[in-house]
């Protein structure tokens, strides 16, 4: 795995810094707008000069993220996107909480990352339940190359970060 | 509300959710989509909950659709949902599917290529017994229609239904028209299910919009698949134009595979779809790659 540029390698319970003003930025509403969301990702990270296979482990990670956005917050919602230091970064904000059952094993964000910004092995302890859809966003961490997910009053917002080199 | 025009992009074996909000467009579409099926030799029913019979027969007429010949011939057939779905006051799930059965067999028994069915949902919004099974019904549905000889356009009008409900609906249908569908673009319907005698075709996307339908097809192929012969080639579901599935769906497929082993395989897989099974199920996920005929 590409080493994380140091500007977004900060612990994820704090605060991210705010997306650069040029960043896209669109808003879904329902389940069934699953197909834009995933129409206006794969636009993005391929002008963004992603390869093929890897747009699409992008659309995947952010499918995810929207699904459970659409499941457990009440507005839908944003996808933020934009490319900074090598990084391509797809921002999902809505305004659920994270909770335990959300994250499988009860791994809140706090705990989400090592000092370097890297995955921890224990991240990557499967929930117990298979069916669970924890289970899919701790795919979601094997396919995105740096994973930030951050709690605050007005909702919760999921940062990926694929490496584009 | 979904284009008029979208029920032109339909084949027999599509099951879709079409949503419409205004009656105009409603009686619009309606009228193309049984244009299009007398001229194909299809027979065409509808089961109305908006209009009365003869003033739906009258406006195709209007229209310019000859439905007096068709109707006599029962090629075309309007009645009310109340008259079929709702025949003895309750709304029985099962018994609305054994309905479809046997109407596909008379239909085949005619020499029809196909069926083809509008059926207007409003009437599940009334307090009729039963109808808390709507969801599971429509996807129960999908068994029968992936055969491929029933086309079934179920018309929901977006004003009867919350937003949560009209989700949990659309679910259980493979592809669903929203608003603005067709609109602009041309629409086709987010996913296509065929089961066949070797097993399941799916051509399309299936995400959290329609995996409802995609799961209770899936589960009725792992029971088939329990009750071949040993020894016989296992059911093959074909994955090689499912141009996108969720992390779920994915799980869906290999849990699957993993309840009839040996009975049913995973085939065709494309490369970002392969990679996902690869990280589910590692076992099994190289047989998904795959292609359905090796040369």
């Amino acid at each position: 795995m590409n080493p994380i540029p140091g500007t977004t390698a900060a612990r994820s319970g704090r605060p991210l810094p705010p997306p650069p003003a040029a960043a896209r930025r669109r808003a879904f509403e329902t389940v069934g707008e699953l197909v834009d969301v995933r129409a206006f990702v794969t636009a993005v990270a391929r002008s963004a000069g992603l390869p093929g296979l890897r747009v699409e482990r992008v659309v995947l990670a952010a499918n995810e993220v929207a699904t459970n956005s659409f499941e457990h917050a009440t507005g839908g919602c944003e996808i933020t996107m934009w490319v900074e230091s090598g990084t391509l970064v797809c921002q999902i904000d809505d305004d659920g909480r994270l909770d335990d059952g959300q994250l499988g094993g009860g791994r809140l964000d706090d705990g989400r990352l090592g000092g370097d910004g890297r995955l921890g092995e224990a991240a990557r302890v499967p929930p117990p339940g298979l069916e669970s859809r924890g289970h899919g966003l701790m795919l979601v961490d094997e396919i995105t190359d740096l994973v930030r997910r951050h709690s605050h009053a007005g909702g919760t917002s999921t940062r990926l970060h694929f490496t584009l080199a | 509300m979904a284009h008029p025009t979208t029920v032109d992009s339909l084949l027999p074996g599509d099951h879709v959710c079409w949503t419409f909000d205004d009656h105009e467009r409603h009686l619009s579409a309606l009228v193309r989509f049984l244009r299009g099926g007398l001229a194909r030799g299809e027979q065409v029913l509808y089961l109305t909950d908006t209009f009365l019979p003869d003033a739906f027969l009258a406006a195709a007429q209007a229209y310019g659709v000859e439905v007096r010949e068709p109707e006599r011939t029962g090629q075309l057939q309007v009645t009310t949902a109340e008259r079929s779905y709702l025949a003895g006051g309750a709304f029985q799930a099962e018994r609305a599917l054994d309905g479809w059965r046997a109407a596909i067999a008379r239909a085949r028994g005619q020499g029809y290529s196909a069926l083809r069915v509008a059926a207007d949902m409003g009437w599940t919004v009334r307090a009729a017994p039963g109808v808390e099974r709507l969801a599971w019904y429509e996807a129960q549905a999908n068994r029968i229609f992936a055969d491929g000889y029933v086309m079934a356009l179920c018309c929901y009008d977006r004003r009867l239904f919350t937003s949560a409900e009209l989700d949990r609906i659309s679910a259980a249908h493979p592809a669903t028209a929203r608003a603005g569908a067709g609109a602009h673009e041309e629409w086709a319907p987010m996913l296509r299910v065929r089961r066949d005698p070797e097993g399941l075709r799916l051509a399309g996307a299936a995400d959290r919009s329609n995996s409802e339908a995609l799961a209770s097809v899936l589960q009725a192929l792992v029971s088939d698949a329990g009750f071949l012969p040993d020894g016989a080639a296992p059911l093959v579901v074909d994955l090689a134009e499912l141009t996108f599935a969720d992390i779920a769906v994915a799980r869906l497929l290999a849990g699957s595979a993993a309840a009839a082993p040996g009975r049913l395989v995973l085939r065709g897989a494309r490369p970002a779809l392969a990679e996902l099974l690869a990280m589910i199920d590692p076992a099994r996920a190289r047989a998904a790659c795959v292609t359905r005929s090796p040369a």
